[in-house]
């Protein structure tokens, strides 16, 4: 599976979803965050800088394995 | 039209010292290792925003 073609696409299903890249490397950090409102679809990509996405708040998630939906905060 | 920029809409608050900066480690205070201490977390957006100005200014 090449990591650079690989992609998730978020769809939020509640105001205030936090999608956030997490860097590649020794170290994992938070070097991006972006926010859904209820509807908003976003499609990222895995790179060079990012080898992990967490997603907060409900969302639906597609990825190439499948699909899954991510819950909302308390 | 006016676009009307938020601070949410440039940075966010880190959910793992929950905008602290610090966490407690070894009973000890330490930088967030999530946000290198800063307490929030850029959006695209605010990373545009803050290269533009870094290069024009």
């Amino acid at each position: 599976m090449n990591q650079k073609n690989d992609f998730v696409v978020i769809k939020a299903i509640e105001d205030g979803v936090n999608v956030i890249g997490l860097t590649r490397g020794s170290d994992t950090r938070f070097h991006h965050s972006e926010k859904l409102d209820r509807g908003e679809v976003m499609i990222a990509q895995f790179t060079e800088h990012t080898s992990a996405i967490k997603i907060r708040g409900k969302a639906l998630i597609q990825t190439s394995i499948g699909e899954l939906e991510s819950e909302s905060r308390k | 039209m006016s676009v009307i920029i938020s601070t949410d809409d440039l940075e966010h608050s880190c959910p793992n010292c929950k905008g602290q900066k610090y966490i407690i480690a070894n009973d000890q205070n330490e930088p967030c290792p999530k946000c290198e201490g800063k307490g929030v977390v850029l959006t695209a957006l605010g990373q545009t925003l803050l290269h533009f100005i870094k290069k024009h200014i």
